[in-house]
């Protein structure tokens, strides 16, 4: 039996091996992901105050006006972005889309949360 | 020519594997050979099934879709899980329709539903009626029985003569007259010809303590045979949950603080599943002449609303009984309320306007804030 041979199909098989492993583990945050909680309400906060409270779900652009100037706001597919600040270093825009967190733009003092709401519906 | 055995090489840790995989570990490394005719076929088909369940589970993500229409005089919101947006808008579609024909058979106030027509023949004669109508008589009935008359569906006479939104209290004379017509008792039912007859001319139906609660079990059928795999139906305050969310959590339900101004005033927090929950409170529909405060819920042995106790919810199986029951419990106060429930193994609280609870103490996970 030459060593050529295991050599081989030693690499052949815990290739095989080490490629299921990273592939279940990459799953973890899949899964991970589907653990946490569905959220399911963007809140807009700006200078301090409430300027909404809006549906994840509807897809949607709004405007806030803060202390510099305009923040443009995107709900789309359950994410939330800013598309434009007055802002000088955007890196409220660099954050992208989140589905859960929060964007929090200082220089503008425009606050976005995905929050979860606490019930899925009320009696009374 | 010894390799050393890379750690998940060692029996201890193929443990975790599948049975199949580690026999076929154990031959590899037994028998000392790495390489066998039709192995590596073995392990390509293994990865790619792992591939494909890993691409499934993390692709076919289920979602809450939720809803929210006007009916039957409020606001009706369903919310589902599925894996599909297609299939959840549709199914949630289904239901809704559903929900708008029992409200077209059970409307109290159209001349045109099966319910005007069978009020309009009281004292006449028989009227052929649908399953639907005839399923929720019955269910009317039976918990009329239950509570001893509390819940009755016959006050229609009574809620004819009380007008909330005019805010006026109805002269002391026609309420005694309305009263005689009053009686569950006098709703003769025959199931082999599905006929309905109200015995007594002037006799009045009303669904509204039942009609919605109803709904909502009727609406979770639905979704039901939709596929849905989970689905959360709220009209107004009585609400029927079914499975449970997507992240594995059951569905969570504010209880509203009676004495709060705010929507979102809750006075507690209860996880739901596969039940049902109604609230029955006098903070809804009422007026308020010469300091007294009139409500919506008439006790139908006085023609009277009832003495206040502020609010109280029930838990059951369904959602007609919570509806019916919460209403039947409102009348009782939360002593006999209380006692009542617990006999028919329901669950329930009682919260008062000064901040009192009276519960049956059996609800699991409630939280008040």
């Amino acid at each position: 039996m030459g060593l050529g041979l295991n050599r081989k199909a030693f690499s052949l098989l815990d290739g095989a091996l080490i490629t299921s492993l990273l592939v279940i583990s990459i799953s973890g945050f899949i899964f991970m992901d589907k653990f946490l909680p569905d959220s399911d309400s963007v809140r807009v906060e700006v200078d301090g105050r409430l300027h909404g409270i809006y549906p994840l779900f509807e897809d949607r652009l709004l405007t806030v006006h803060g202390p510099i100037g305009d923040t443009v706001i995107e709900i789309k597919n359950r994410s939330v972005r800013v598309v434009s600040s007055a802002c000088p270093n955007k890196l409220c825009v660099h954050q992208g889309f989140i589905k859960r967190g929060s964007i929090i733009c200082l220089p503008n003092r425009v606050v976005i949360t995905i929050g979860v709401s606490s019930v899925d519906a009320i009696t009374g | 020519m010894s390799l050393v055995k890379p750690f998940w090489h060692t029996n201890n840790f193929i443990q975790g594997f599948k049975k199949s995989s580690i026999v076929r570990f154990k031959r590899i490394i037994n028998k000392g050979r790495f390489m066998r005719k039709g192995m590596h076929l073995n392990y390509g088909i293994t990865t790619l099934l792992l591939c494909c369940f890993i691409f499934f589970t993390s692709c076919q993500r289920e979602h809450l879709y939720r809803e929210t229409t006007i009916m039957m005089d409020t606001i009706v919101t369903i919310t589902v899980v599925s894996d599909s947006k297609k299939a959840a808008e549709d199914a949630i579609e289904h239901a809704f329709n559903e929900l708008r024909r029992l409200e077209k058979s059970f409307n109290f106030y159209s001349e045109e539903s099966e319910l005007s027509m069978i009020n309009r023949n009281a004292g006449v004669r028989p009227v052929k009626v649908s399953k639907d109508m005839m399923d929720i008589l019955k269910k009317a009935i039976y918990v009329s029985e239950l509570t001893g008359g509390a819940f009755d569906i016959t006050t229609g006479p009574l809620t004819r003569l009380w007008d909330f939104n005019k805010k006026n209290i109805p002269d002391g004379q026609k309420i005694k007259e309305a009263l005689k017509l009053v009686g569950y008792k006098n709703i003769i039912i025959n199931e082999r010809n599905s006929t309905v007859f109200l015995k007594k001319k002037g006799m009045l139906i009303d669904l509204g303590g039942i009609a919605k609660g109803y709904g909502a079990d009727r609406a979770i059928e639905v979704l039901k045979a939709e596929g849905m795999k989970a689905a959360l139906v709220a009209i107004a305050g009585d609400i029927r949950a079914y499975g449970v969310k997507n992240n594995g959590s059951p569905w969570m339900i504010g209880i509203k603080d009676p004495r709060a101004r705010g929507d979102d005033d809750l006075i507690a927090t209860l996880p739901l599943k596969d039940s049902a929950i109604s609230t029955s409170g006098d903070y809804e529909r009422y007026f308020i002449k010469a300091g007294k405060r009139y409500h919506h819920i008439l006790n139908p042995s006085t023609g009277y609303p009832a003495d206040s106790t502020g609010g109280v919810s029930v838990i059951a199986g369904a959602g007609y009984l919570t509806d019916s029951i919460a209403t039947a419990v409102f009348l009782l106060g939360p002593e006999k309320g209380i006692k009542l429930l617990r006999k028919h193994g329901l669950k329930g609280l009682f919260i008062t306007e000064d901040g009192k609870r009276f519960s049956t103490g059996d609800i699991d996970g409630i939280r008040f804030k």
